[in-house]
């Protein structure tokens, strides 16, 4: 090999001459210097591998020379060997703290000298390729953080048009927290309610933020087509069982709030323990998991069913990430569940519940503080009108689209029982440029008489039920069982629209199977007490009212006809 | 004369091998070299510059040293030794002379014994 | 950390004994216990007496193995978990897919 670049610095010419001989007879290239500043010169030019250099010569010397050389080196290893016929001990150690690395004695063994400049090219070798692997260590870092900046904008934009702003939610979420797997989304449905979901992904870093992507855009997408909580659930598992290795899945809790019937459905996987605490006497309920995390069973096996609670206002729900229970003291304990149900139990109010948890965290972490993986969600029920607008529709629709159509679309009892017309029939509304900035409105009309024609007309349930609070949970036992146990019945919607650019009519209608009611006299009789129209007609009818400029039953009650004109009337 | 007295005779050979036709070249570099070395320790003894006299000294053990004479090596290491962190009085600096005299015998036998080399 | 195997006589039965903290440092050998040392094992038995803690990579990790032995008609047990252990388990409601004692 002729890679080895020695520069050699003696002033005394015969021993210069000897050893330059040694070296290249070995296959390494020589420079020659006579004094130190020879040297540092010689080594500014050539770059040598290694420097033999003398230690007693005229000017600055072997030592201030070594010393400057390895100044300039820097970071790089420049290799340095002295070449003495010193003995003392002293002077051997001055040489070693002026920055050489060994000594050579005179007369000199080529044998030896060969085995010193092998060695300590190898060294250098070994340097160099350890600094190329750290500076590509630290491009390959920078340039992983930027991706991650870069993801994790993409990840909020896809994350956060969502409502966790909303005055019902507190949270506590790493700013990263996509990154350690920790997702956080909340969005209000078109009909008015809120559907709030927290995910724990398995594992850390892009693995686990990868999932969060297609979750949040099926929450949001689905959400706002007005898509159920099962549906969605079941959507979301579906892709994450497609889209992510086996051993790979999410924890999750979602939950649907309804402010205007004051309930909560809760679907929880894999998650640690929840809890309700209700502000009537404090009572702390625990929400225990009951289903496997998302992604990890086939849709076939999947199972949708939620818990549904009542939820009146000031009622708070609490959800976390197993980071809390996990965070550890500096004697490497776990904060736990008993520490977090102390803290809901004896707070001084429901109010400050969450920020005493989090001190609680703080002051138990203490130095070992790293709040990097937890994540603490409260909802809060309260009435609709304190949450603000709700969010409208599509803001990118197309500016032209259908105006003069009709469909009639009937569900017999096996649909009936299983599927959710409503995001489709919306998403035929939707297309009319003129209705989309009344799609909540729409949805609620939609959903009002749907679930009337479903569950007055076809099932036959009494509404008279639902006025109190432990009636409507038997309300909705109820309509689960007669849905089962349905052997025929049907419900058909129909849908006209006309008009123009400008302005526009729809008319829906729905007809049910069902035996009907004496609407005539209802109507008549709720002239005259207006209260009594929710005795038939749920509790909806009043927005149905301000929304619709018509809204009648015919033929024997089994058919209900609304009317919409658009643009909405300045006081609709 | 007996050369094992005055150098090592196994570590001239291989220096002969290991420079080959450039031994003949090191070897004059050592004569001429070693011949400016006396004048200069004789000035500096006569300037009683102990320094000079040391780094002197210093140098000739290692060349000497490089091309196998040992003896030279060792005379010139001696009069380093005695040099070393001290400064000779009256009686100490006529010592030091009989000690370059000796330096500059042995020098004679060795550049005696290479123009035998050189010719040869 | 250790990961110990002990196959039956008849090479269907495959115990894996994890000691320590079984957790994603626990990956390797456990994947080469049920791939690589026992590949015609139609049963296993995950002993956890000596398991201090499990973590959701664990959790994946059985879910591989559940994979690799047929996923629903898998037959692994997994055995003398400790209260902790146990808790996990059944936080993410893993005896939906495992025998657990």
């Amino acid at each position: 090999m002729t890679g080895i670049r020695v520069l050699i610095a003696d002033d005394n010419l015969v021993d210069r001459k000897l050893l330059s001989r040694i070296v290249r007879n070995q296959g390494n290239t020589v420079v020659e210097a006579t004094c130190g500043e020879e040297a540092i010169l010689a080594f500014r030019e050539h770059h040598p591998d290694i420097v033999l250099m003398d230690v007693l010569m005229p000017g600055i010397g072997g030592k201030e020379a070594a010393r400057c050389i390895k100044a300039e080196a820097g970071e790089d290893m420049v290799p340095i060997i002295f070449l003495t016929s010193l003995t003392d001990a002293h002077d051997l150690a001055a040489c070693l703290e002026s920055g050489g690395d060994d000594f050579m004695n005179k007369p000199y063994n080529p044998v030896v000298l060969e085995a010193k400049i092998r060695s300590f090219y190898r060294m250098r070798d070994m340097h160099r390729t350890l600094q190329a692997q750290r500076d590509t260590i630290a491009v390959h870092n920078d340039h992983l953080i930027r991706e991650q900046e870069t993801a994790k904008a993409v990840f909020d934009n896809v994350a956060h048009h969502g409502c966790l702003s909303s005055p019902n939610i507190r949270y506590m979420l790493s700013p990263l927290a996509v990154f350690n797997g920790d997702v956080l989304l909340a969005a209000r449905c078109p009909g008015g309610g809120m559907h709030v979901l927290l995910g724990d992904f398995t594992g850390h870093g892009l693995p686990a933020a990868i999932g969060a992507m297609p979750m949040a855009e099926i929450f949001y997408g689905m959400t706002a087509k007005g898509f159920g909580i099962r549906d969605i659930v079941r959507e979301i598992n579906l892709k994450l069982h497609n889209i992510l290795p086996v051993g790979f899945f999410c924890c999750a809790t979602m939950a649907a709030l309804d402010f205007d019937n004051k309930t909560t459905s809760l679907w929880m996987g894999g998650v640690p323990d929840g809890y309700l605490l209700r502000s009537k006497n404090r009572e702390l309920e625990p929400l225990c998991s009951t289903h496997l995390p998302l992604g990890v069973l086939s849709n076939a096996r999947f199972n949708d069913s939620v818990i549904d609670l009542n939820f009146n206002n000031d009622d708070r729900l609490f959800f976390w990430s197993d980071g809390i229970l996990e965070a550890r003291n500096s004697a490497g304990e776990m904060f736990g569940q008993e520490r977090l149900e102390h803290v809901m139990r004896y707070s001084i109010s429901p109010t400050l519940v969450f920020e005493d948890i989090q001190t609680a965290l703080s002051e138990f972490q203490g130095t070992q503080k790293n709040d990097d993986d937890v994540t603490l969600l409260e909802v809060v029920m309260m009435d609709r009108e304190l949450l603000g607008e709700t969010p409208v529709g599509p803001a990118n629709a197309p500016a032209s689209g259908p105006l003069d159509w009709s469909l009639s679309y009937r569900l017999g009892p096996q649909s009936l029982q299983t599927f959710n017309p409503l995001p489709l029939m919306m998403h035929i509304i939707m297309e009319v440029p003129g209705l989309q900035s009344i799609n909540g409105q729409l949805y609620s009309v939609l959903s009002e008489l749907y679930s009337n024609a479903l569950e007055h007309g076809v099932l036959g349930l009494d509404s008279s039920l639902k006025h109190s609070p432990e009636g409507f949970m038997r309300y909705y036992q109820e309509r689960e069982t007669r849905l089962q146990q349905m052997g025929n019945g049907h419900v058909i919607i129909e849908m006209e629209h006309s008009g123009n650019v400008e302005h526009g009519r729809l008319v829906l209608r729905f007809r049910d199977s069902g035996p009907g009611f004496d609407w005539q006299t209802m109507v008549n009789r709720s002239r005259c007490t207006p209260g009594d129209a929710h005795r038939y007609c749920g509790r909806g009818i009043p927005l149905l009212s301000s929304i619709c400029t018509s809204l009648e039953y015919k033929e024997k009650g089994n058919v209900v006809e609304a009317e919409i004109m658009w643009p909405p009337t300045a006081e609709g | 004369m007996s050369s094992q007295e005055h150098f090592d005779n196994e570590s001239l050979q291989t220096l002969q091998e290991i420079m080959e036709d450039e031994f003949n070249e090191l070897i004059e570099l050592f004569i001429s070299d070693s011949g400016k070395r006396l004048p200069a320790m004789e000035l500096a003894w006569e300037t009683r510059n102990a320094v000079g006299l040391r780094m002197e000294a210093h140098s000739f053990k290692g060349s000497s040293a490089n091309v196998c004479a040992r003896e030279l090596s060792r005379l010139n290491m001696e009069l380093e030794d005695l040099l070393r962190d001290r400064t000779p009085d009256d009686s100490e600096w006529q010592e030091l002379h009989n000690k370059i005299n000796a330096i500059r015998a042995e020098t004679g036998v060795v550049h005696d014994y290479f123009q035998q080399m050189l010719q040869a | 950390m250790s990961v110990d195997t002990n196959l039956s006589s008849d090479g269907r039965e495959l115990t894996i004994r994890v000691s320590g903290r079984f957790d994603f440092s626990a990956h390797q050998a456990f994947r080469d216990a049920y791939e690589n040392l026992a590949p015609d094992a139609s049963s296993y038995i995950i002993d956890l007496r000596d398991t201090s803690y499990l973590d959701s990579s664990a959790l994946g990790m059985l879910l591989l193995l559940r994979d690799h032995a047929g996923g629903d008609s898998a037959q692994i047990s997994v055995i003398n978990c400790n209260a902790d252990v146990k808790k996990i388990l059944k936080i993410s409601n893993f005896e939906q897919l495992f025998r657990i004692y």
